[in-house]
């Protein structure tokens, strides 16, 4: 089975007890965990670059050079949701829960959903 | 640098073109609808895209909105006349650089050269240390 390694956007140190950043942008770190025949066969941290604005494109450049195949967040704009596309990372939606382990857990059943366009941040829409 | 204008009085970018012009090496193209510009930008190299705050047929607001599904790679800037806080919930998402003056002068090229320095140098790989 092919394998899928997922980022999530992490306060602080990350890891699997960690909290997750609710602006994938501005996260400390992102979680990363390879998935195989629903298990997790490896956890790494990996450390987010400086924020700057309009640099949308800097995490996206970020993850796909790690070889990230999906991303779960609690919210994303328009344009870095595109971009992800654009790189071939899917985009996943949690935007309930602090707590990493039990979203990686649901990503593990298959349990969370591709983020829509209309779940997006942005236009006044929150 | 390969630069777009998207707007009908391209005479108020002249002050930011000329100091574009005098720090790079600028390949400009001016249209005046955003249906044109969205037709420059489709799956080509583009480092800017400047748009006015009203298109002949979209304001500039709509413009961004339907930039980022075309080639989110590409960076814009935004003329708006909006409030700062107003500025920042119109085009929230968008990834926009800076918003500019409906006049830009070449303190704003000097501004958008270095934020675009500044994430070009993120954009390189890291590297690892052994």
């Amino acid at each position: 089975m092919t394998m899928v390694r997922v980022a999530i956007p992490s306060e602080g140190n990350g890891g699997l007890e960690g909290k997750r950043a609710g602006h994938f942008g501005h996260c400390d770190v992102f979680t990363c965990f390879d998935v195989e025949d629903g298990q997790i066969k490896q956890v790494a941290i990996l450390a987010n670059k400086e924020h700057v604005q309009g640099g949308c494109m800097v995490p996206v450049n970020l993850l796909a050079e790690a070889g990230v195949n999906a991303l779960v967040v609690g919210g994303i704009g328009m344009r870095p949701l595109m971009g992800f596309k654009q790189v071939g990372i899917d985009v996943y939606h949690d935007g309930e829960r602090m707590d990493i382990r039990p979203v990686v857990e649901d990503f593990v059943a298959g349990k969370l959903q591709k983020i829509s366009d209309d779940q997006v941040c942005g236009g006044g829409g929150h | 640098m390969k630069v777009l204008f998207v707007t009908k009085d391209s005479i108020r970018f002249f002050a930011l073109e000329a100091k574009l012009r005098r720090q790079q090496e600028l390949e400009l193209v001016v249209v005046a609808t955003g249906a044109a510009g969205l037709t420059q930008i489709k799956g080509k190299q583009v480092d800017l895209v400047i748009v006015d705050e009203q298109l002949v047929d979209m304001s500039g607001i709509a413009f961004g909105k339907q930039l980022v599904k075309v080639n989110p790679l590409v960076n814009s800037a935004m003329l708006s006349t909006l409030t700062d806080e107003a500025f920042h919930e119109a085009t929230e998402g968008l990834g926009v650089l800076i918003q500019l003056p409906s006049q830009p002068q070449e303190k704003h090229a000097d501004a958008l050269l270095a934020i675009l320095q500044k994430i070009s140098s993120l954009l390189q790989p890291v590297v690892q240390q052994s």
